[in-house]
C-alpha cells in the first residue's frame, strides 16, 4: 500500500511538470546595424573613430550651405572628451534602424560623397530627439536610488511588449538592455521563449536578438550594410500562474535578477536632437546615386589656375588640385590635408610663387593627415599647394585642408584713412591676467613681442615685425605700402598685449576708440539708437581668417521681443563689413528695432559705432560675447559722468535668451552706504533701455546715488552704459565693471600728443578712506616714480598728473593699485575742450584677458 | 436594478454623441527634458480618434464602457504601419505605456469627467470640449 502511495505521489509531481514550450518570433526586415557615435569620440563631427575629416556633419553643413551649423551644435552639444564613456547616440542610432529603410549605398549629393557610414549617422542624428517622446514600458531607472524602478521593468510586462509588438504586430520594440542609470538601447528584432510549468509557476527562459552598434568590445564599421553582427541576450525569470494558467506576475531570476532590461519603448515623434539638422535633407541626399564628378571648387589643375584655400570647404580630387594661400610675419600655423580615407597615401607639395618647389607635406600619425608648419617669416609670403592623389582608381574621394593657429592675435576691427579723421593706435605689454573677481594674476616677465599686419582687401602687408611691448604704452606705425590699411592685427605669442585705436575727427571735435577684443562665436549688440536725424549707427564686422570664407547671421529683434528680420553675410577671407544701419537693413526702421545678435560657427569680431551727424559725439560699443551671467556682480558708477553742466548716463540691457528669463537685484549705493534693493525680470529677447536715474527705486534721489550695482541671480543678460553731455558733445560707452573684491591694477595710457591731455580719475566705491597708489612706468615699463592717496569716503579724485609727477614727460603708462574697491578710469581731452573721452579701467567683463577666445 | 437602468442610460447617451477635445499632455522626456503637445480627440460612436500635429496617431474602441480595441500608427522601415491591440494585457499594458492619453479620455468620458490628470509622470489638461 505504501508502494502504491509513494508511486502516486511521483505520478502527480511528474504531471505538474509540464514539458517544455519554446516559441520562436521574428520579424522582417530587421532593423539595420549602425554605430552609437560616442560623445567622447564626437565622431559625427571630428570624424574620429571613423573615415576622418570631413566628418558626417561638415559634409551635410556645405552640402546645405550652411557652414557649419551642425557641426559647430554637434562639437558643443555631442562631443564630450572627458565626459561618461557610455554617452552617445544609440538611442537615435536604434529609432533610425526601425524607423528608417537602411541606407544601402553611397550617394553624390551637391558634388560631395556621402557613404553609408555617413548616411546612417546623419539618420542616427536626425532621430536623436525621438528619445523625448514614445510609448515607454517599465520605469527608467536613473541612478537616484529607486529600487522598484531598478527592478523593473517587470518580466511578465517585457513579455507582453514583445508579443505585442513582435508576435502580434511584426514591428521591432527597443529595449534599454541595461538596468543601471546606463543606457543602452537596442532594437528587438526576434525572441526565443522557452518554459516548463511547474505548479503554478512558469519557469521562463528568453533570448533576445538585436541588431547592433557595436560587436567585441569593438566598433562596428559604421559602413558596413551587411547584418552579420547581431547583439544576443539570455534572460531568466518565473511567471506566476493563476488557476487558469494565465500568468498574473513575475520575477526575475540568476543573473537576470541584476542583469535585466531596464525599460521598452517605441519612438512616436521624429526630432532630431541638433537643430541644424533636417530629416527632410537627408532623405534628400537619400535620393541621389553615386557620380564621379568634379566639384567645381578646384576646377584648378595647374598654377595659374589656383584659387584661395578655403578651409571652409569640401573638395574632391580627380585630378591633382593647386591651391594658393599666404602666412604672416608672427604666425605660426599647421596647415593639414585630410582625406575621408587613405589618407596615408595623400601628397601635399608646397611651391613658392615662383612655382619652385619648397617641400613635401609629411604624414602625421595624431591627425591622420599630411601636415606642415608655417613660421618665423620675415614678410608676407604667398605659396602654392599642390594636392596629389596618387592611386589610381581611389580617386574621387573627399577631402579637406584644415589650419591651426598656433599663435594669438590681436584685433583692431576699423581703421579710418580719410584726411577727416586722425586714427592712432597705442599698444602696452599687461603684466597680469584677472582670474576672477578676487584674483588678479602677475606675470613672471615683463614684455612681449608681436608682428603688426595691415589687411587690405582680404590681403594683408606687414606694417612692423617684431615690436617690443612694454608695460609703458607706445604709439604704433599705421601705414603699411604707404596706406592706411582696412583693419589690424596682431600676432603675437602672448595673451598680455593691448591696443587701443583712437579716432578723432578734424572738424567738429567727435573722439572715439576702439579696444582690441577676442574673436568669438556669438555676439550681442545690445541698443540700437533711435532714428532721428541727429544720431548715425553703424556696424562693422570682420572675419579675421584669411583661410575661410564665413558665414555670419543675423537676427534683429524688435521691442515686443520677436524677430524682425534674420538673415547672413558671406564674408570672404578678411572681409570686412562696415556701413551704417539703413544701409546694412535698408528694409528695417531703427525704431522698431530693439537690439541685433550676430552668429557664426567661426570666430567673428563685431562692433558698433555711435554717433550723431553734427559729429561732434562718437562712441565705439564692442558688441558682448561674454555676458553677465548667473551668480555675476556688475556695476555702473555715477562718477564717470562727465563734471559738465548738462550729463547723462545711461544704461541698456537685454536678456539674449531664447528660453530663460533673466532676474537681476538691482542695488543702489547712495552717499551714505545705503544699499536700496529692487529687483527686475527681464523675459528672452526683452530690452530694458533708460537713463540711469530711472532705474533707481521710487524715493531715492538721483543726486545721492554713488554707483548702481547689477546681480544677475538667474539666467544671463547683455549690458553696456553711455555717459555723455549733448550741449559739449560728449559721448563715451562703457562695459559694466565687476565687482572687484581683492587687490586692483590697472593701467591707462598716458597720452599727451595728438592734441590732448590725459587726467587720471579715481572713484572711492567705499563709505572709508582708501588708499591708492599710483605708479609711473616709463616707454621701457620701469616704475620711475609713485605716489600714494588717501581718498575720503564716496570721494572722486582727479589726478593732475603734470603736477604730481616730476618727469611727466617720461611718462607712458599710468598704474593703479589699491586693496580696496575703487574705479579708476582716465579722460582724454583736448585743451579747447572739443575732445572727450573716457577709457574704463581693465576690469570691465569684457576685457578679461584670460578668457581669450 | 435601478443601477444597471442608470448604467444603461449613461451607455445609450454616451453612445448617441460626439465630442471634440483638445488636450495638452505635458511629457517629461527619457532625458528628463519637459516638453509639450496637444492632441485633438474626435469621439464619435464609441469610437475616439487621436490626433497629433494634423495627423491620425491613434483610434481607441469601446464597447459595454470597456476598451476592447486600440490602434496606433506606427512607422517601421520607411512606412506607417498598423499597430493594433485587442488583448486585454496588452490594451492594460498600452494604458500605461505614457505617451497616449488613452485612460485620461476614457475617464473623462466614461467615468470621473477630470478635466486635469497626472499619469506615469505625465500631466494631460483638457483645453476645450467641443460637441454635446
Amino acid at each position: 500500500m505504501k508502494k502504491i502511495l509513494i508511486i502516486l505521489v511521483s505520478l502527480t509531481i511528474a504531471l505538474s511538470i509540464s514539458a517544455q514550450t519554446t516559441e520562436v518570433v521574428e520579424i522582417s526586415p530587421r532593423p539595420w546595424n549602425g554605430y552609437w557615435w560616442p560623445f567622447v569620440n564626437g565622431g559625427l563631427c571630428t570624424g574620429k573613430d571613423y573615415n576622418n575629416n570631413p566628418s558626417p556633419m561638415e559634409k551635410y553643413d556645405i552640402a546645405f550651405n550652411q557652414p557649419f551649423l551642425a557641426t559647430q551644435w554637434e562639437l558643443e552639444n555631442h562631443y564630450d572628451p572627458e565626459g561618461p564613456s557610455w554617452h552617445g547616440h544609440c538611442n537615435g542610432w536604434a529609432v533610425a534602424a526601425i524607423f528608417e529603410p537602411e541606407p544601402s549605398h553611397k550617394c553624390t549629393y551637391n558634388s560631395i560623397v556621402f557613404y553609408v557610414g555617413d548616411l546612417k549617422g546623419l539618420l542616427t542624428e536626425a532621430h536623436q530627439g525621438a528619445y523625448e517622446g514614445g510609448s515607454i514600458y517599465g520605469t527608467r531607472y536613473n541612478g537616484d536610488g529607486n529600487q522598484q524602478a531598478y527592478e523593473d521593468i517587470n518580466p511578465l510586462d517585457l513579455q507582453n511588449v514583445l508579443e505585442m509588438y513582435l508576435k502580434d504586430n511584426q514591428i521591432p520594440i527597443l529595449l534599454d538592455t541595461d538596468p543601471t542609470e546606463e543606457i543602452w538601447t537596442y532594437p528587438v528584432y526576434k525572441y526565443e521563449l522557452s518554459y516548463t510549468d511547474e505548479n503554478n509557476i512558469r519557469h521562463c527562459t528568453l533570448t533576445i536578438y538585436c541588431a547592433t552598434d557595436a560587436y567585441n568590445d569593438g566598433i562596428l564599421d559604421p559602413d558596413d550594410t551587411g547584418d552579420t553582427h547581431v547583439y544576443k541576450k539570455t534572460y531568466t525569470y518565473d511567471l506566476t500562474l493563476d488557476s487558469n494558467g494565465e500568468p498574473v506576475s513575475g520575477t526575475w531570476t540568476g543573473d537576470s535578477i541584476d542583469d535585466h532590461p531596464d525599460f521598452a519603448w517605441y519612438p512616436e515623434i521624429d526630432r532630431p536632437a541638433n537643430p541644424y539638422i533636417s530629416l527632410d535633407n537627408v532623405h534628400e541626399i537619400l535620393t541621389y546615386q553615386y557620380t564621379e564628378e568634379d566639384d567645381g571648387n578646384e576646377p584648378d589643375n595647374s598654377f595659374e589656375q589656383a584659387h584661395n584655400i578655403d578651409t571652409n570647404k569640401i573638395y574632391r580630387i580627380l585630378n591633382d588640385d593647386y591651391f594658393k594661400f599666404f602666412i604672416e610675419p608672427g604666425e605660426d600655423i599647421d596647415m593639414n590635408i585630410h582625406f575621408n580615407d587613405y589618407y596615408t597615401y595623400t601628397i601635399g607639395k608646397l611651391y613658392d610663387f615662383e612655382q619652385n618647389f619648397i617641400d613635401y607635406f609629411s604624414y602625421d600619425s595624431n591627425t591622420r593627415s599630411a601636415r606642415y608648419n608655417f613660421s618665423a617669416l620675415d614678410n608676407v609670403k604667398n605659396y602654392f599647394l599642390e594636392v596629389e592623389y596618387p592611386i589610381i582608381g581611389y580617386y574621387n574621394d573627399n577631402y579637406v585642408i584644415k589650419v591651426k593657429e598656433n599663435n594669438k592675435n590681436v584685433i583692431i576691427p576699423h581703421t579710418l584713412e580719410t584726411s577727416y579723421w586722425d586714427n592712432f593706435v597705442y599698444g602696452a605689454f599687461i603684466p597680469y591676467t584677472i582670474k576672477d573677481a578676487t584674483t588678479q594674476e602677475e606675470t613672471d616677465y615683463t614684455s612681449a613681442n608681436g608682428s603688426l599686419i595691415g589687411v587690405f582687401n582680404s590681403n594683408s602687408a606687414l606694417i612692423s615685425k617684431d615690436l617690443s611691448f612694454t608695460a609703458g604704452f607706445s604709439e604704433l606705425p599705421l601705414i603699411a605700402n604707404e596706406e592706411v590699411p582696412q583693419w589690424i592685427k596682431l600676432n603675437t605669442q602672448d595673451d598680455h598685449i593691448k591696443l587701443l585705436s583712437f579716432y578723432q575727427s578734424q572738424g567738429d571735435g567727435s573722439m572715439g576708440y576702439f579696444y582690441s577684443i577676442p574673436p568669438a562665436k556669438r555676439f550681442i549688440l545690445p541698443h540700437v539708437p533711435p532714428e532721428i536725424y541727429y544720431w548715425w549707427y553703424g556696424i562693422v564686422i570682420v572675419n579675421p581668417s584669411h583661410f575661410k570664407t564665413i558665414r555670419v547671421r543675423y537676427k534683429l529683434y524688435g521691442y515686443d521681443k520677436q524677430v524682425i528680420k534674420e538673415g547672413y553675410f558671406d564674408i570672404p577671407q578678411y572681409g570686412k563689413i562696415v556701413d551704417v544701419f539703413e544701409n546694412l537693413f535698408p528694409d528695417v526702421n531703427m525704431d522698431e528695432t530693439s537690439y541685433l545678435e550676430f552668429y557664426s560657427s567661426d570666430d567673428i569680431v563685431v562692433s558698433a559705432l555711435y554717433g550723431t551727424r553734427d559729429h561732434r559725439e562718437l562712441a565705439y560699443v564692442p558688441a558682448d560675447s561674454n555676458f553677465v551671467k548667473e551668480n555675476s556682480k556688475v556695476y555702473f558708477t555715477k562718477g564717470m559722468m562727465p563734471e559738465t553742466d548738462n550729463p547723462w548716463a545711461g544704461i541698456a540691457m537685454v536678456n539674449p535668451s531664447d528660453d530663460n528669463n533673466a532676474t537681476c537685484e538691482i542695488s543702489v549705493v547712495d552717499n551714505t552706504n545705503t544699499y536700496t534693493r529692487s529687483y527686475i525680470t527681464v523675459n528672452p529677447h526683452e530690452k530694458k533701455v533708460d537713463v540711469m536715474e530711472n532705474f533707481l527705486p521710487e524715493g531715492v534721489n538721483f543726486a545721492d546715488v554713488e554707483r548702481i550695482e547689477i546681480s544677475v541671480l538667474s539666467g544671463s543678460v547683455s549690458l553696456f552704459a553711455l555717459y555723455g553731455d549733448h550741449d559739449r558733445g560728449i559721448l563715451a560707452s562703457c562695459l559694466p565693471i565687476n565687482v572687484n573684491q581683492g587687490m586692483v591694477t590697472t593701467y591707462f595710457p598716458y597720452i599727451t600728443n595728438h592734441n590732448l591731455d590725459t587726467t587720471l580719475y579715481i572713484k572711492n566705491e567705499n563709505n572709508y578712506n582708501a588708499q591708492v597708489k599710483v605708479y609711473a612706468i616709463n616707454q621701457y615699463g620701469e616704475e620711475i616714480e609713485d605716489i600714494t592717496l588717501t581718498l575720503t569716503n564716496f570721494e572722486l579724485r582727479e589726478i593732475d598728473i603734470a603736477s604730481s609727477f616730476s618727469n611727466p614727460d617720461e611718462i607712458k603708462t599710468l598704474k593703479v593699485y589699491s586693496s580696496k574697491f575703487i574705479t579708476p578710469f582716465a579722460v582724454l581731452t583736448s585743451p579747447d575742450g572739443k575732445f572727450y573721452e573716457i577709457i574704463g579701467p581693465d576690469f570691465t567683463k569684457q576685457t578679461i584677458l584670460v578668457e581669450n577666445q | 436594478m435601478k443601477k444597471f437602468t442608470a448604467f444603461l442610460i449613461i451607455l445609450f447617451c454616451i453612445s448617441g454623441f460626439s465630442k471634440t477635445l483638445i488636450i495638452e499632455g505635458n511629457y517629461k522626456g527619457l532625458s528628463g527634458k519637459g516638453f509639450k503637445k496637444e492632441w485633438k480627440v474626435n469621439f464619435k460612436e464609441n469610437k475616439a480618434d487621436f490626433f497629433l500635429d494634423g495627423k491620425l496617431k491613434a483610434t481607441m474602441y469601446v464597447e459595454n464602457g470597456k476598451i476592447v480595441k486600440i490602434e496606433e500608427i506606427k512607422r517601421f522601415a520607411g512606412k506607417d504601419r498598423l499597430f493594433a491591440l485587442t488583448k486585454p494585457r496588452h490594451i492594460q499594458l498600452e494604458l500605461k505605456s505614457q505617451f497616449y492619453p488613452f485612460s485620461f479620455v476614457y475617464n473623462y468620458l466614461y467615468r470621473d469627467k477630470s478635466t486635469k490628470s497626472k499619469e506615469n509622470g505625465v500631466t494631460f489638461k483638457i483645453l476645450e470640449v467641443k460637441g454635446q
